[in-house]
């Protein structure tokens, strides 16, 4: 819209505008449009970690190749694994979530759209700033996971660790909105009749895949501000000559690494769940066992992090509670896979490309799945830990597993995204140059790792079938690089001049099928009404009516379990439950190095000062729930007295937190001076912060009131922000607990 | 079946003999351990793998099965889930981990046994290189860590900068290098020999380089390595060269880095050097310890190792690497 007028008068003003297209596309905010943007970028993001691979394959094609330097190598390693994880795989899944989750319940968007397209554009300016590495000649060569003390300033002079850690902070913002997004909107937005057991199984993943990234990715953020105040202010949190721990990083890291396994791989579980009924042309079998074994799964990946930690020396209780908690998992996955057996038993299976792939994944998922056993047991993960064993093993998973579930998805999908059905002839071929080349590149990983052959290494020296197998493994390489080509060109030729797809290709059954492919921006043009698991099914065989009167949806709601709460609120609410997580990780290194420093240290803090500066706190959640009770009786008055009475109390907080850093750094006490110090100001500094947001929520509602737009009728705006200002207070009580209380009572 | 069918079998059974035959071959280093604690490891190894191959034959049989006999124009039924099924395919898992459970705790409990009479061994990572200490026998080496067959040795792991993992494969198992932390490794060589190993935990720049060799010798062998090893270098040049390569080794910056016993040589950031002249690599593995590959390491070592941290001496005169090298060859 950007209209410029030129600087003489009377001459007709230009113009600067850029096409209608690029608005369109900028500017959106339709759950679609946001989803192929996620589709296109992370397929972008795929090609570039793949030519890495391709890079990395020909460096190791023979021993002591020069192809790459050991720098180079270590470059490309690390934002293969990068790329992969936080660009590709992870949001890839979500980006078919955002297209497929709001068709599927039958609703017309997600529940905040725009919070949607800010996600969507998060993780791109994440990646190309990350990306940007390149360009600035610094690439990361940390490895994904990001090793303290490895990422030290003494072990990493450039900047290359800050473009992984400040590009990757960026992408997990956007990250857990989408998160929030998805968790609101199938419990607010679902079809009249859509109770929790009719809900699409990719849905109900979905859902289950929200609840781990709000509760893993946090833990995440946690560490990565941590080491970012390593490199940036000189903090100690992982400096080893200052006391600071290794061990700690690994702890936070996999507390979200291996949450994140199943991020990446539970939509895959729900795409396959879409498949394979619809082309074995029977209903799923053993449903509820399968969301069951979901959200099983979602609650094991909490326990389970530190089996990635056996070698660190975790002693013999840790060893057996974290190897019986991974074996455990073996127990839902298996019944997923059983049930997927189950499925296709007794069934009429149509071996269309989509279907090949889902088979396949059967196959290649199980081979990952019992290898995973094996690294449970954590005398064996000794062994072959860290060797190409384990690069066999998480290949399995994570492409043999959530890729081959990807590219079923593509082929099932893309008819309703497109419009157009892509052609099976080049599906058949691209599915078996991929199965063929994936075996040929990750099966000999196996025996290379069990030969002694370490990951991560550049280069290694000549030795019996080393180089034979490895010659094998970039030869497989190969293949797979043809079946992207493939791929590609079968993506292209299908646009230009595809068969038309019409709405149902498959005769399936769930909801985003009732619409046109693709669906128009509304989605659907009526709210569509569901009786049972298959909607489309019971249109066929008992004439369900899909898109009945309006005034017959209440009858339908029974059983739903749709929260009375209002959006926005609920939105806050599953937000603060992975602020609870930020805060729990900052914690956690309070309480693993407060006692390692004497001075400065905890008992040296004024304890009785900031505990009278905390009542103002803790009473300003009190003076709010007067003020709110003030507007229930619609007494606007007097909900803008007590309005402004809680946000002096927040503020005189504030001022206390102010006057305590300020003696503080008087006597010398700053961030840099030791590990006490580093936790104490990060932890206790991100509260006084969120407090400042709440003050500047609080300042924005009463003044909405002042303007009529916040009234008894309309107090969604203070029930939202309430619940984040009680959160903050809650977060102070720990705090002050665990910080002051503790250190003035031991 | 079609031809175009059975072509594609046939492609998929040379593939799948083809990787099972690769399988066989190569001694799997990992699986043929030479101490008793890697022995109950590898014990374990073959358990869990043929009960793996049992569950991956059932479920591929099944799979394959379903493939070819539902395929078609049959007519599906229209069974939504079978509790019973469920029931046992949850019970038969959770017996079976239960039992790998059971035996990974057994092995972990004898892996981790420790024996009071030990002879204890300090082993440090560090970029991109192994130190070893003998506190009880007076003795520093790099590289290669030497231990008598049949007794009891335990390995206490740290490291020294950054995080490294001390594996070498026959001796059956690994452990992480952590910085402020002590792991330790109990082994029992039960034969002789020399076995190689890298560092596993990525480091930097050499994580690739960062080898490392255990020689397994029996007892009185280790006896006389130690008795050699402890004695220092005072008495040592006896040739005028090598008495002016000694005096180059203590006039440059060499002695900042590296230690020389018997010397005012004591720098602790680089391997000890008190007999060199006995190992058989340079450069950790990198190249053998021959004269000329020493005298190319100590003019420029990145053209061998490269991101090594040990600057090059090219500056010097050929006489005076020339002395070097055989003032340090001579150090055995």
């Amino acid at each position: 819209m950007a209209s410029v007028a030129s600087g003489r008068s009377g001459e007709k003003p230009y113009s600067v505008r850029a096409p209608d297209w690029f608005y369109d596309w900028v500017a959106t905010v339709d759950h679609k449009k946001i989803g192929i943007l996620y589709l296109v970028t992370t397929g972008i993001f795929f090609l570039i970690g793949g030519i890495e691979a391709m890079l990395m394959r020909i460096q190791l094609a023979q021993p002591n190749m020069k192809f790459l330097s050991p720098e180079a190598y270590n470059a490309v390693f690390t934002m293969h694994g990068t790329t992969m994880v936080f660009l590709v795989v992870m949001p890839l899944l979500l980006g078919f979530a955002n297209y497929f989750v709001p068709l599927q319940i039958g609703a017309r968007d997600m529940a905040f759209p725009r919070l949607n397209a800010l996600s969507y554009w998060l993780l791109l300016f994440g990646g190309l700033l990350l990306y940007f590495s390149f360009v600035a000649g610094s690439v990361p060569d940390i490895g994904w996971f990001a090793y303290a003390p490895l990422t030290e300033r003494p072990y990493a002079m450039s900047n290359a660790v800050d473009y992984w850690t400040v590009g990757l902070l960026v992408t997990g913002f956007g990250t857990i909105a989408t998160g929030v997004n998805l968790i609101v909107t199938v419990v607010k937005l679902r079809a009249p009749g859509m109770t929790p057991r009719r809900i699409p199984v990719f849905t109900w993943m979905s859902v289950i895949n929200s609840l781990i990234i709000i509760g893993a990715i946090p833990s995440l953020t946690a560490a990565q501000i941590m080491l970012l105040f390593d490199r940036q202010f000189n903090t100690a949190f992982f400096d080893a000559s200052r006391g600071g721990s290794a061990v700690l990083w690994q702890h936070l890291f996999w507390f979200f690494g291996h949450p994140e396994v199943y991020i990446m791989v539970l939509p895959a579980f729900g795409m396959l769940s879409e498949i394979i009924p619809v082309f074995a042309r029977k209903p799923i079998f053993g449903y509820s066992f399968l969301v069951a074994s979901g959200a099983a799964i979602a609650f094991l990946s909490f326990l389970v992090w530190a089996h990635h930690m056996f070698t660190t020396g975790l002693g013999t209780w840790g060893n057996a509670f974290f190897g019986a908690a991974s074996m455990l998992i073996a127990i839902p996955t298996g019944v997923k896979i059983f049930n997927w057996l189950g499925t296709i038993w007794g069934g009429q299976i149509h071996f269309t490309t989509a279907m090949k792939f889902c088979l396949a994944f059967l196959a290649l998922f199980t081979m990952g799945g019992v290898t995973g056993v094996q690294f449970a047991m954590f005398p064996l993960d000794w062994q072959v830990t860290d060797s190409y064993y384990i690069v066999a093993h998480f290949h399995y998973v994570l492409f043999g597993g959530s890729f081959f579930a990807v590219m079923g998805a593509i082929y099932y999908w893309f008819p309703k995204i497109a419009g157009k059905l892509l052609d099976e002839r080049l599906g058949t071929w691209n599915f078996w140059t991929l199965f063929v080349g994936f075996n040929l590149t990750f099966f000999p990983m196996h025996i290379l790792g069990l030969m002694g052959m370490p990951r991560r290494v550049y280069t290694y020296q000549d030795k019996p079938g080393w180089g034979d197998i490895n010659l094998l493994e970039t030869f497989g390489t190969g293949i797979m690089a043809i079946s992207v080509l493939i791929l590609l060109w079968n993506i292209v030729a299908s646009l230009m001049h595809g068969r038309d797809a019409g709405d149902n290709p498959w005769d399936a059954w769930t909801l985003e099928w009732a619409t046109t492919s693709p669906p128009p921006e509304y989605n659907f043009a009526r709210t569509p009404v569901v009786g049972s698991a298959r909607p489309l099914y019971d249109v066929e065989t008992r004439n369900w009516d899909l898109f009945p009167p309006e005034e017959t949806h209440q009858a339908h709601a029974a059983g739903m379990f749709v929260s009375r709460m209002p959006t926005p609120q609920l939105g806050v609410l599953v937000f603060i439950s992975s602020e609870v997580v930020f805060f729990g990780g900052l914690l956690s290194a309070y309480i693993d190095y407060h006692a390692k420093s004497n001075h400065p240290g905890p008992h040296e803090l004024d304890v009785l000062r900031t505990g009278i500066f905390s009542i103002a706190l803790f009473a300003s959640s009190g003076t709010l729930y007067i003020a709110e009770r003030h507007l229930g009786k619609r007494d606007n008055a007097g909900f803008r007295r007590w309005m402004l009475i809680t946000i002096a109390l927040g503020a005189i907080f504030i001022a206390g937190q102010i006057w305590e850093y300020a003696t503080l750094a008087g006597e010398g006490t700053t961030l840099s001076v030791n590990l006490f110090t580093s936790t104490f100001f990060t932890l206790t500094g991100f509260h006084g912060f969120h407090v400042i947001v709440g003050l500047c929520a609080l300042a924005v509602v009463t003044w909405l009131s002042f303007t009529g737009d916040v009234t008894h009728e309309r107090d969604v705006p203070i029930r939202s922000v309430a619940v984040y200002w009680h959160f903050v207070d809650a977060v102070w009580v720990v705090l002050f607990s665990t910080i002051y209380l503790w250190t003035a009572l031991f | 079946m079609d031809r175009r069918r059975r072509l594609r079998a046939s492609v998929l059974l040379v593939l799948a003999v083809g990787l099972v035959a690769l399988s066989g071959c190569g001694p799997s280093e990992s699986l043929n351990a030479v101490t008793k604690q890697g022995h109950k490891i590898s014990d374990l190894w073959y358990i869990s793998f043929i009960l793996t191959a049992i569950v991956l034959a059932i479920i591929f049989g099944v799979l394959i099965y379903a493939m070819i006999k539902f395929h078609g124009s049959h007519q599906p039924s229209t069974r939504v889930g079978n509790t019973r099924l469920e029931i046992i395919w949850t019970v038969i898992p959770a017996a079976l981990v239960t039992f790998l459970f059971i035996m990974s705790v057994r092995t972990m409990l004898a892996v981790d046994e420790t024996h009071p009479d030990a002879i204890v061994i300090d082993v440090t990572g560090n970029q991109w290189w192994w130190d070893y200490t003998y506190p009880s026998l007076g003795v520093t080496t790099a590289y290669e860590l030497h231990v008598p067959v049949g007794k009891p040795v335990q390995l206490k792991v740290t490291g020294g900068d950054v995080i490294h993992s001390y594996w070498v494969p026959k001796l059956g198992w690994k452990m992480d290098t952590i910085p402020n932390k002590v792991n330790t490794m109990n082994l029992t060589a039960t034969r002789a020999g020399t076995f190689d190993g890298a560092c596993a935990e990525f480091c930097g720049t050499q994580h690739a380089g960062m080898r490392m060799r255990v020689v397994a010798q029996p007892p009185d062998e280790f006896d006389a390595w130690v008795k050699q090893q402890q004695q220092d270098a005072s008495a040592l040049p006896a040739t005028s060269l090598e008495r002016n390569g000694r005096a180059t080794f203590l006039s440059q910056t060499c002695a900042i880095c590296h230690t020389v016993n018997g010397t005012s040589a004591q720098g602790k950031v680089g391997p000890d050097l008190t007999h060199i002249g006995s190992r058989s690599t340079i450069g950790s593995g990198e190249v053998l310890n021959t004269p000329a590959n020493l005298e190319a390491w100590i003019r420029d070592p990145a053209s061998i190792k490269p991101g090594v941290l040990m600057p090059g001496y090219d500056k010097l005169s050929d006489q005076q690497i020339k002395a070097l090298v055989a003032y340090l060859e001579g150090l055995k």
